[in-house]
């Protein structure tokens, strides 16, 4: 129980999906064959938005992106609910400044924490670490963070830092095992009548489209000493690039399962997806985490500028 | 069959069907020997106290919400130099590696500086809030220079952590005397914080580990796995490094491998019961025929704990020698009435008959005595009181066939050679029989009376007997001494006889004399203890489940809203988390101020080492999030408090809106506020091992106990009672209700199953029940005061109406109750003395309770036996009192007294072992036992020459 009290020490920031590019210019369509580590490459760019200048979710109508976790299983006792917040995203990974590597900003909708907005802001010398900033509405404060660690976990989600925003490729080796197609539906998070509100009851279900697409079959073994995985499998769509299934083992044994339904937004570059879904499940525990993002609220290249990104906008955005 | 008295038919059938009876025996015998490997040795203190009590049910009920009930916590101390040595840390992150990945480590849940969740809470060199880990995931780097950057960034982070510090790090001065980091008043303030890192080293660490309940069933591997590793390092750091462990699943553990590795004493015992009898009877079948009986009668018993599956504590070990000194006792009376049968009348059929149809009957009358005190405690809802009682009667029961029984079977078949020594008796038991008879019947007669009047004044002083009558006296005038008000409340007639308990001395003896034969004889379990305890804040948790008294209102369902999502069931009917203001006491920041107004209370307590909740998130969040920027917010320890109105308005710099001069922030959305980024900032379910992030409307807080002294834990129960209870009605608390209360249905996970429980009302005048090992000795209190006066008094209430009806006499039956009375006082007095010497091994703890039923019903057994052969004597010799008095001490008497040698032999290895639990029982039972026979010999003669029970004296009269 004691070493809850250390759990204050995880980060307090919410982030937008897939973000900071590393200076990482977008690479060219690529042209077989690949081996590993260009496919890891690949996957980075379309993962981390580097192939548009900027993209936003944003709430239409009723539709809004959410974020739900679930407890482990042991401590998910009859009717208890599941986690819910709502949020918008705007992330920008092509700033002018050419200091400035990308600018990422997300609001807290729903919930206690309505207006909080967090802004984080990575250099194109990687020796600097990121800034963030966080607005914190019932206060009327602008905190400063530091940069989260790779292991941190995000949004009290299972999902870390590295998995979604921090890690590159030459974090790992990566080795193609083979060509295959994708054997089965990407699962979801699947609720019980007694876990379902007006919110989760949105969330999208299994996802069957993807079955039978070809993909890429890359082991993935991370170069980092003592580190919670060993290495990882993932599914990697051929043609887009985009990776749909990501396990993770540590000795031998499978820990985590990482679910994406990208979907296409119907731009030249075939790479240029959204992930509809991100549904996480830690296999031990059972703990599993949802990232649902609807169509209607994903928009690209806006017109905005680069001071958008800013503090003032937070406490604009964020004012209850 | 021919027709007769009951014995001589059963005499008669039993040898007619010799062969099919000892086949039985062996039958049933070899069955039994295949299940003792399944007796399951559980050691399970969870299992020991009913569910029901309030206490017991409110730590089941925590732990099953909030988690960790197996906590292990490891020790580090520097013999020289501090904590933040580049090796030292390399070792300590090693290890903390090894002992997560030991078995049944539930790793995600250890705490240590090497913790993943350890994290410096402070400012980035760019002036941000920092949260980095204190020690890198992938370990301490071996460039030298880069390592020192590390090990002073972990003194920094832990050196900034206002919760885990004072938990974590074990600061000494110069003279090695402990430096607290909270002040006289139990706050963190900025100079016992300073004056702790500039004055005070840095000497010890520690790892808090928690363990699946696997491990129960797994003990002897576990804990060998934690010897090995801490042996590993210990031969490589010992020199530098004293190294302490402890927890309650070591010392639970160690208990169970204390018993097999001193298990070669039962061997000694056997030896000795062996020598005895050959003593007595020179012949060696003699002496292996009643060892074999009695052996089959325990094969029997711990083949029926494996079938059963009974979950059983250490404590059991004492069954298995307690039926090995009974049994003897029996078998002994039979084989002797055999041999002086088989020398009168050298026909081993014949001698076989008369010793079975004249020993079956007293035989079964002394089981059926002996059966008393199990029967009697088999009504006490606690389940090693009922697993002596059920395995203490099946045993007792069996003797009647594996010894009474058997025994002259196996000699009909191999029968002993005889000698001349059989009917006259051996020298000492002439010369005992002429000298209490001589004693007895002399002018020196009143000696015995004075002893036993002497021995009932020692008992009654070190019981305290005298100022508990007082203080019943008292009245309503005497209550206002809140010790009298005590006695008079819990009926302590005897309050020198400490009846609560020191969980941690009633397992292990601090010192053992085996020990002390081959080394100091200190008890590493107990010494590691007494050190984590001068070290860590405190060795034992006490858990507040705080809940509110009026609930929160159901979610809204899908019949909330119409078809075009329009609320239709408003906020005062149910509870729409996305729109609606937030439920729970948690976030009412009133109810949080009173708790943590509670726990600075606590934090002031002598008792309490420590304590935690979840109001030090809201705290530290609060400190970490309105310290000026750019500043330390361990330099600002006064925003460590919740924010209420009254507290920013007294820190009005660090909350003002330099933009809006006059406005605060409103403290109810404060803290709201702080409850979602605390949600959102943790894993899926982190905090709800202090608050439940569901509903928001319970959560618990966790003391640290320093102390484990019965009389001192019992009074911060009280001090914390009535703390609730003067302050129940206080802003914030009138919305509380702490602990689970009476009439409650709540499920307990209990081993693999859920249960329903419905608490009783076992707290009185409503008071708060409190969890943890706390919770969990004061139950045993109250469980101990419950039983204290009542089980004897079943017991003996039992015994004068089987004696009154065996012996068809009131008098016989009151002298004999009277006789368990003196013992009984006995047993308090001696409890009185070993409270008076702080013994709390063998004070009158709830586990040494049994032992005066236990003893009472065994003990009754010589004064039966003497009874009985007083008036055969009387028959046989004309009521010569004087010669039936010889005959009767030169038999029966001589016999009781090698019993009593019998026992103590048998008590060997009880006595012998660290363990502490079996070592007070076998030392009640051994005292009373030994008082009895003494009783019975040389006070039991005197009462029936005084008071002429026409038992004994009508009968001789009439044959006369």
């Amino acid at each position: 129980m004691i070493r809850r009290i250390s759990c204050l020490s995880g980060t307090i920031i919410l982030l937008l999906f897939l973000s900071k590019s590393w200076a990482v210019t977008p690479p060219p369509y690529p042209k077989e064959p690949l081996n590993g580590l260009q496919i890891a490459e690949q996957v980075y760019a379309v993962s981390h938005g580097l192939l548009v200048k900027n993209a936003m979710s944003r709430k239409q109508g009723k539709d809004i992106a959410m974020l739900v976790n679930r407890a482990p299983l042991e401590r998910r006792k009859n009717g208890r609910r599941p986690v819910v917040n709502t949020f918008e995203t705007y992330g920008n990974s092509h700033p002018q400044n050419p200091e400035l590597d990308s600018m990422q900003m997300a609001i807290i909708k729903s919930g206690k924490a309505k207006g909080t907005g967090i802004l984080f802001v990575s250099y194109t010398d990687e020796s600097r670490p990121g800034v963030m900033s966080v607005w914190l509405p019932a206060l009327r404060k602008i905190r400063r963070i530091n940069e989260p660690s790779y292991e941190d976990t995000w949004v009290g989600t299972n999902l870390t830092y590295g998995e979604l925003v921090l890690r590159k490729p030459a974090d790992e080796t990566h080795e193609l095992l083979r060509e295959d197609t994708l054997q089965d539906c990407l699962p979801t998070m699947v609720l019980t009548p007694k876990e379902l509100n007006r919110y989760t009851r949105q969330l999208p279900g299994s996802q069957c489209a993807h079955k039978g697409r070809p993909v890429y079959v890359v082991k993935s073994t991370t170069k980092f000493v003592n580190w919670w995985y060993d290495y990882h499998i993932s599914e990697i769509d051929k043609k887009t690039f985009a990776i749909y299934r990501t396990v993770y083992f540590k000795d031998g044994k499978k820990i985590k399962t990482i679910a994406i339904d990208w979907q296409s937004l119907e731009q030249e570059d075939p790479r240029i997806q959204y992930p509809r879904y991100i549904y996480a499940i830690t296999h031990d525990s059972g703990v599993d985490s949802m990232v649902y993002v609807p169509r209607s609220t994903v928009l690209l290249n806006q017109d905005l500028p680069d001071d958008f990104w800013s503090e003032d906008t937070l406490k604009k955005f964020g004012k209850r | 069959m021919a027709k007769g008295p009951i014995a001589d038919r059963y005499a008669r059938f039993v040898l007619r069907y010799k062969w099919v009876v000892i086949g039985i025996i062996f039958f049933f015998t070899l069955v039994a020997g295949f299940y003792i490997k399944d007796v399951n040795l559980r050691n399970d203190p969870d299992s020991l106290l009913p569910l029901s009590n309030r206490y017991i049910a409110t730590n089941l009920y925590a732990e099953r919400e909030y988690g960790m009930g197996n906590i292990m916590v490891w020790g580090f101390r520097l013999k020289e130099g501090n904590i933040f040595e580049p090796w030292f840390m390399r070792m300590l992150d090693q290890f903390y590696d090894e002992a997560g990945r030991l078995a049944y480590a539930n790793e995600d849940n250890f705490i240590g500086l090497p913790s993943p969740r350890m994290r410096h809470l402070g400012l980035s060199r760019e002036g941000g809030l920092d949260f980095k880990r204190l020690i890198p995931a992938s370990g301490l780097s071996t460039d030298p220079d880069i390592l020192q950057e590390q090990i002073a960034f972990v003194k920094k982070g832990i050196q900034t952590h206002p919760v885990l510090e004072p938990l974590l790090v074990y600061y000494e001065d110069a003279k090695g005397n402990k430096c607290n980091l909270v002040d006289e008043n139990g706050i963190l303030s900025n100079a016992s914080v300073a004056y702790a890192h500039q004055h005070c080293i840095p000497r010890a660490t520690f790892i808090v580990g928690d363990f699946s309940n696997g491990l129960k069933d797994d003990y002897l591997r576990w804990i060998q796995s934690v010897h090995e590793l801490q042996a590993r390092y210990e031969q490589r750091y010992g020199d530098r490094v004293e190294f302490i462990v402890s927890g309650e699943p070591y010392f639970l553990a160690a208990m169970v491998e204390e018993v097999w590795d001193k298990a070669w004493l039962f061997g000694i015992s056997l030896l000795i019961v062996l020598l005895v009898l050959w003593y007595e009877f020179q012949h060696w079948n003699c002496s292996v025929f009643p060892l074999l009986g009695v052996g089959i009668t325990i094969v029997l018993t711990l083949g029926l704990m494996g079938f059963t599956q009974f979950k059983l504590t250490t404590m059991m070990v004492l069954t298995p020698m307690l039926l090995l000194a009974i049994g003897i006792g029996h078998a002994m009376q039979v084989t002797r009435r055999f041999t002086q049968e088989l020398h009168q009348n050298n026909d081993v059929e014949k001698a076989a008959y008369e010793a079975i149809r004249h020993t079956i009957v007293p035989a079964s009358l002394s089981i059926g005595t002996d059966l008393h005190g199990f029967f009697a405690i088999s009504f006490v809802d606690i389940s090693f009181y009922k697993a002596y009682a059920y395995f203490g009667i099946f045993g007792m029961a069996t003797l009647i066939l594996t010894t009474t029984t058997l025994i002259p079977l196996l000699m009909t078949i191999i029968p002993p050679k005889l000698g001349n020594h059989e009917p006259a008796g051996k020298h000492w038991e002439n010369r005992l029989a002429v000298a209490v008879t001589s004693l007895l019947t002399g002018k020196l007669k009143w000696i015995p009376l004075f002893l036993v009047l002497g021995l009932l004044w020692v008992s009654a002083h070190y019981a305290q007997l005298e100022r508990g009558v007082a203080a019943l006296l008292a009245g309503e005038e005497g209550r206002s001494d809140p010790e009298v008000a005590r006695i008079q409340d819990e009926f302590d007639i005897m309050p020198g006889a400490e009846k609560g308990i020191d969980y941690p001395r009633a397992a292990f003896k601090d010192e053992y004399l085996l020990g002390k034969l081959f080394g100091s004889g200190e008890v590493k379990e107990i010494a590691d203890l007494n050190r984590f305890s001068r070290m860590m804040p405190g060795a034992i948790t006490a858990n507040m489940i705080i809940r509110s008294r009026k609930g929160i209102l159901p979610e809204c369902g899908d019949d909330s809203r119409d078809a075009d999502g329009n609320r239709i069931i408003g906020p005062d009917r149910c509870h729409d988390e996305m729109e609606d203001p937030p439920q729970g006491i948690y976030n009412d920041v009133s109810v949080l101020q009173a708790l943590s107004d509670f726990e600075d209370w606590l934090r002031r307590h002598p008792h309490v080492g420590y304590s935690t909740s979840y109001i030090q998130f809201i705290k530290t969040i609060n400190l970490m999030l309105n310290t000026p920027a750019g500043e330390a917010p361990m330099q600002h320890m006064n925003l460590f408090a919740v924010p209420t109105r009254e507290h920013m308005m007294a820190n009005r710099y660090a909350y003002a809106d330099p933009q809006d001069p006059d406005y605060l922030p409103v403290p109810a959305e404060t803290v709201q506020y702080y409850n979602a980024m605390l949600l959102s900032s943790s894993g899926p379910g982190e905090l709800d091992s202090f608050v439940n992030t569901d509903t928001w409307d319970e959560g618990v807080i966790v003391s640290f106990i320093n102390t484990m002294d019965p009389v001192e834990t019992h009074q911060t129960v009280v001090d914390i009672q009535n703390y609730l209870r003067e302050h129940a009605n206080d802003p914030g608390m009138d919305q509380l209700r702490i602990g689970i209360q009476a009439g409650e249905e709540i499920q307990i996970r209990y081993g693999e199953t859920t249960k329903t429980i419905v608490t009783e009302d076992s707290v009185p005048d409503e008071k708060a029940a409190i969890g943890g090992f706390l919770g969990i000795t004061e139950a045993t209190r109250d469980v101990a005061f419950a039983e204290w006066l009542h089980a004897p008094a079943m017991t003996s209430m039992t015994v004068f109406l089987m004696t009154a009806i065996m012996f068809r006499s009131w008098t016989v039956a009151l002298m004999l109750v009277s006789l368990c009375f003196i013992t009984l006082m006995s047993q308090y007095g001696l409890a009185g003395y070993m409270s008076s010497i702080k013994e709390w091994s063998a004070n009158l703890a709830f586990h040494v309770q049994v032992a005066l039923s236990i003893a009472m019903g065994l003990g009754i057994d010589y004064g039966v036996y003497m009874v009985s052969r007083l008036r055969e004597e009387m028959l046989a010799n004309g009521s010569d009192w004087t010669l039936a008095l010889k005959n009767t001490v030169q038999t029966t008497g001589s016999a009781i007294v090698i019993s009593v040698v019998v026992l103590l032999g048998s008590v060997i290895p009880l006595m012998n072992t660290k363990l502490a639990n079996t070592w007070s029982v076998s030392l009640y039972v051994a005292e009373a036992l030994i008082l009895d026979v003494l009783i019975a010999l040389l006070f039991l003669p005197l009462l029936v020459a005084w008071l002429r029970p026409a038992y004994v004296f009508a009968g001789a009269g009439k044959k006369q």
